[in-house]
């Protein structure tokens, strides 16, 4: 496997003819979008902004970076990109665990799906070729099942199976797609198209798995001086000793809730008060944590696996109990019983659903239920029982579970009362009240993929933990460092590396990584620049699309009602003048990239 | 005054529990506070303290604000009846 070779084992595969080709991707493209995210978007962008997501002309692209299932320290990630069927923009979803690294072992970079199957399908890549199989065996079974059933079926040993569920069959927009039992692609609704598409599961058996690169010294340098990095995060990464590694995401429930950015109540409150103890990280330590898997290459090992110990789901094993669960499912739906949560995770993992959505769709529907606006019975807050209950007639669209399907805003609108949604641009907001962190609000607004909080990790710095540090009430400055957060991310997820390497590297360690995989030389600010640019095509596309002005907002609860507690107390977000910043740091117009900017940039 | 002090994070492990009650005089600041903490677990300096400053390795939070965001910042005077938590700095989700 040659490092400095990525891009040219790409399998461009019609499901309907039941053919696959390979076919490099262009030069030009992996030069300038380097891969991953950025390639993936430009696969879009070349068939069509204008195409309907849930339709066979959709594209559905799974994408390695150049570092994935190499040697590099958290490289094990590799990117699901299309247009999605939640938000009509561009997408793109990240997956851990050990899939990406198999597909680069089996001999390919990426595949690429076009059409549909007539009857449900999986693929089999292995050892540089792909074949069809019947997958009306594993219709209509949940994740779990199918994998178990697929890995014994391929040998068991180094394979990796990545499936959809029934959310996923049924269409929910946003189902997902899920590997080695727990790792999704979340976000977006890919599951959806993978269902549109009868394509059940990929499933991949690992090969050759060394890296080539023209100086193998160069490279365990480099592999050294990341990991030191890593290592010397001494609050973060460092194994078993940093908040991350130790606690796992949910680290920061505590914090979030003390800083009053802790959504409550489909965030009519902004903290949890003393009831986030029950659900936050280090609850999840103390009570009912039994491993801490990890991800291929990476020494952090955030994943949380637990067993409950009590309750309605004991007995129940599954990972990870994360940050952004524990909200959406926890405060968010006033719910602190945390065998629930891990139980609802399971579900999600298992029916192939998006935690964040979901638990902002449970949440609509329980304002709503409190309101009266739902004939029936409806849903109250904190019942964990009725959650679990609606999350499988949802999955399966039964009752009122079918409009549910739909993600919080249209089921919202569907309830006549879009204002109670949390969304942006059809996609839930995440688990960082924009009234308590503003320059996550921004970054909701902004993000190319709906309301999201990875396009741009401002919470480093609102949060203290890299050395450009920023009040999370002050809304100035956020627009110029929003930009850096987005353009180096949309470069790391385009190398495809962990998001979480950010606390520890920056563009300069980046840029070193690439320059000796690929035998190029980039210096930092190339890498800057090379992000910008993958922002901008995301943006160009969504131009396309039909997003300009007016379309970077957010829900009016976080511009018009104030923060009811914790440190953010009386605030609001105040988007408008942050827009205005970012705007300018853009140079965009009004949410439009100008021609001026297409041609600086070279897009497409 | 008896300070109440919530913890979070991977302090708890070293100060065994989920709060502490620390001795604080009348007047006390959140440089004092930090002082009190590393006085009873040496192990903390690494974290608490830079170059003889309170560290940005950790917030204390006053009322919910990291008291480097207070105008006052770690001289910021702890009151009675205000809710104060202490954290390593630390992100991730
Ligand atoms: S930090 Fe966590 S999510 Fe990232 S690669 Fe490591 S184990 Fe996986």
């Amino acid at each position: 496997m040659r490092l400095d070779r990525f891009g040219e084992t790409i399998a461009h595969v019609d499901l309907a003819a039941r053919t696959w080709k390979m076919k490099p991707a262009p030069e030009e493209w992996v030069r300038k979008y380097v891969g991953a995210r950025g390639l993936g978007v430009r696969y879009v962008l070349e068939n069509g902004a204008g195409v309907d997501p849930l339709s066979p002309e959709n594209v559905l692209c799974f994408l390695n970076g150049p570092l994935s299932g190499s040697e590099a320290n958290m490289s094990g990630r590799w990117a699901c990109v299309t247009k999605s069927p939640l938000t009509g923009t561009v997408t793109d979803s990240h997956q851990g665990g050990w899939t990406a690294a198999r597909l680069r072992w089996a001999g390919f970079d990426g595949l690429i799906f076009e059409g549909a199957a007539q009857t449900p399908t999986y693929v089999l890549v292995q050892d540089g070729q792909l074949s069809f199989h019947d997958a009306s065996d594993v219709w209509g079974l949940g994740i779990h099942e199918t994998v178990r059933i697929l890995k014994e079926r391929h040998g068991g040993k180094d394979v990796s199976v990545n499936a959809i569920g029934p959310a996923g069959e049924k269409l929910s927009r946003f189902a997902a797609w899920v590997n080695e039992d727990d790792r999704a692609f979340g976000r977006g609704g890919t599951g959806a198209v993978g269902g549109v598409k009868k394509l059940k599961a990929i499933v991949i058996v690992a090969g050759h798995r060394k890296s080539e690169v023209s100086d193998p010294e160069a490279w365990k340098q480099v592999r050294r001086e990341t990991l030191d990095m890593i290592r010397d995060e001494a609050n973060i990464t460092s194994p078993k000793k940093g908040g991350l590694s130790v606690y796992g995401t949910n680290v920061i429930t505590n914090i979030t809730n003390r800083i009053g950015a802790l959504g409550t109540r489909n965030s009519q409150s902004t903290s949890f008060g003393e009831r986030a103890e029950a659900i936050s990280g280090e609850t999840v330590v103390e009570t009912i944590l039994t491993g801490n898997p990890t991800c291929h290459a990476c020494p952090v090992a955030c994943k949380k696996e637990v067993e409950v110990k009590d309750g309605p789901w004991k007995g129940l094993k599954m990972e990870s109990v994360e940050y952004e669960p524990a909200w959406s499912l926890g405060s968010n739906c006033e719910n602190d019983d945390l065998g629930s949560i891990a139980k609802l995770i399971d579900q999600c993992n298992d029916l192939g659903l998006d935690p964040i959505e979901l638990g902002n769709v449970l949440s609509a529907y329980m304002e709503a239920t409190e309101r009266g606006w739902v004939k029936g019975e409806g849903l109250a807050w904190g019942d964990a029982e009725g959650m679990v209950r609606m999350t499988d007639a949802l999955a399966l669209r039964e009752g009122d579970g079918d409009l549910l399907a739909e993600g919080a805003a249209r089921a919202a609108a569907g309830l006549g009362h879009p204002e109670i949604a949390m969304a942006v641009k059809g996609q839930a907001v995440p688990a960082y009240d924009p009234r308590g962190m503003k320059g996550m609000g921004l970054g909701y607004a902004t993000s190319n993929r709906g309301a999201c909080h990875l396009r741009g990790y401002v919470a480093a710095a609102e949060l203290g933990v890299v050395p450009i540090e920023a009040d999370p009430l002050e809304w100035k400055g956020k627009g110029a460092l929003l930009k850096t957060f987005q353009d180096l991310h949309a470069f790391g997820d385009s190398m495809d590396l962990c998001k979480f390497s950010a606390f520890a590297e920056g563009a300069d360690e980046y840029a070193k990584q690439y320059a000796v995989a690929l035998g190029r030389a980039v210096s930092a600010d190339e890498v800057m620049l090379a992000g910008e640019r993958v922002y901008n095509l995301e943006r160009y596309y969504n131009n396309l699309a039909g997003f300009g002005s007016g379309s970077d907002t957010l829900p009016d609860r976080f511009l018009e009602e104030p923060s009811d507690a914790g440190g953010s107390k009386g605030h609001v977000c105040e988007l408008g003048p942050m827009l205005d910043e970012y705007y300018a740091e853009r140079g965009w117009e009004e949410g439009v990239v100008p021609e001026a900017k297409l041609a600086q940039l070279q897009i497409p | 005054m008896p300070l109440h002090v919530k913890v979070y994070a991977t302090l708890r492990p070293v100060v065994g529990g989920r709060s502490v009650e620390l001795p604080l005089e009348e007047g006390a600041t959140v440089r004092d506070l930090v002082d009190c903490m590393v006085a009873r677990w040496p192990e903390l300096e690494v974290m608490m303290i830079e170059d003889g400053e309170v560290s940005r390795r950790v917030h204390v939070f006053v009322d919910g604000r990291s008291a480097r965001h207070l105008p006052d910042g770690a001289e910021t005077v702890l009151l009675e009846g205000q809710e104060i938590a202490v954290s390593p700095a630390v992100a991730g989700g």
